[in-house]
C-alpha cells in the first residue's frame, strides 16, 4: 500500500463493510457535526487507537492490534439490536476484510441514551471494533 | 398582590398570547375539551458516546387552572393544523402551581 498508513486503509474497509452490511443507515466516518438519527438507524465509525503492537524479526515488522470505534443509534431497541447483528454477521463473514487483517472481531457493546428534553430517547450503542494486522513500523 | 398571584396571572398572560387553541383528551379518549397550549418546537442536541445528535423536540405548556392533573398518554388536537399531540413522560408543574410543562 502507497501513499497512505496500512491502518487507513484498514479503517477504509471496515467502512466499506459498515456501508455494504447496513442498507439503509446513514454510515458516516468520525462524524464533527451534529447528526440526526434516520428512520434507518445512524452508524459512526472513529478511528479509536492502537493498544498494541508487538516487534517481529527477519525482517522487522510489527504485529498491530487496533480497536476502531463504532457508534450506533437508533429510534428503538430491535433497529439497534438488528444494526448489531448485521455488524456482527457482516465481519465473521469476512475476518480478514478482503485480505487486509489477519483478523477482525467486534468486541461487547456498551449502551446508552441520547436523551433529549422534549424528544424521545435515542437508543445508542458503542462497540469496538478489534483488528490484527502486519505493518513495517509501528505508525502502521 | 402575593407572588403566587402574580406568578399565576402571568402564566395566565402567557397562555392568553401564545396559546394555541386545541381540544384536550383525558387519556386520549373522551369527550374534548377547548384549551390553550403553547407548543415550543426547539431543536435539542444530545451527546451520547462522544457524538452529538440533533432532534426536533416539543415541549407543552398549559395553566392548571385548565387541566388539573395531566398525566402520560392525554393530547391535545390542535385546532389549526389537526395535529394530536400527546403527553409524554411525567408533567411538571411550576413553584407557584400555575403552569404545566410536559414533553410530547
Amino acid at each position: 500500500m502507497s501513499g497512505i498508513t496500512t491502518l487507513e486503509a484498514v479503517l477504509g474497509a471496515l467502512e466499506a463493510v459498515l456501508v455494504a452490511a447496513l442498507p439503509g443507515t446513514e454510515v458516516l466516518r468520525n462524524a464533527d457535526r451534529p447528526e440526526r438519527v434516520p428512520a434507518g438507524g445512524l452508524a459512526i465509525l472513529n478511528d479509536g487507537q492502537q493498544v498494541g503492537a508487538e516487534a517481529m524479526f527477519s525482517p522487522l515488522s510489527y504485529q498491530i492490534t487496533h480497536r476502531a470505534e463504532l457508534v450506533l443509534a437508533a429510534g428503538a431497541e430491535a433497529g439497534r439490536a438488528a444494526m448489531l447483528r448485521q455488524v456482527a454477521d457482516a465481519i465473521a463473514a469476512d475476518r480478514t476484510l478482503g485480505g487486509l487483517v489477519m483478523w477482525a472481531e467486534p468486541q461487547a457493546p456498551n449502551f446508552d441514551l441520547g436523551e433529549w428534553e422534549g424528544a424521545a430517547a435515542a437508543r445508542a450503542a458503542e462497540l469496538e471494533l478489534e483488528v490484527w494486522f502486519l505493518a513495517a513500523d509501528m505508525v502502521a | 398582590m402575593s407572588f403566587s398571584d402574580l406568578a399565576a396571572e402571568m402564566d395566565a398572560d402567557l397562555c392568553d398570547a401564545f396559546g394555541e387553541p386545541a381540544d384536550y383528551r383525558a387519556g386520549g379518549i373522551g369527550a374534548p375539551r377547548r384549551v390553550l397550549v403553547v407548543v415550543d418546537r426547539p431543536t435539542a442536541d444530545a451527546v451520547t458516546f462522544g457524538v452529538r445528535l440533533r432532534a426536533d423536540a416539543r415541549t407543552l405548556q398549559f395553566l392548571a387552572a385548565a387541566i388539573a392533573a395531566p398525566v402520560r398518554g392525554d393530547t391535545f388536537t390542535l385546532e389549526g393544523s389537526g395535529e394530536v399531540l400527546t403527553i409524554a413522560g411525567a408533567p411538571a408543574l411550576d413553584a407557584a402551581g400555575t403552569l404545566w410543562t410536559a414533553e410530547g
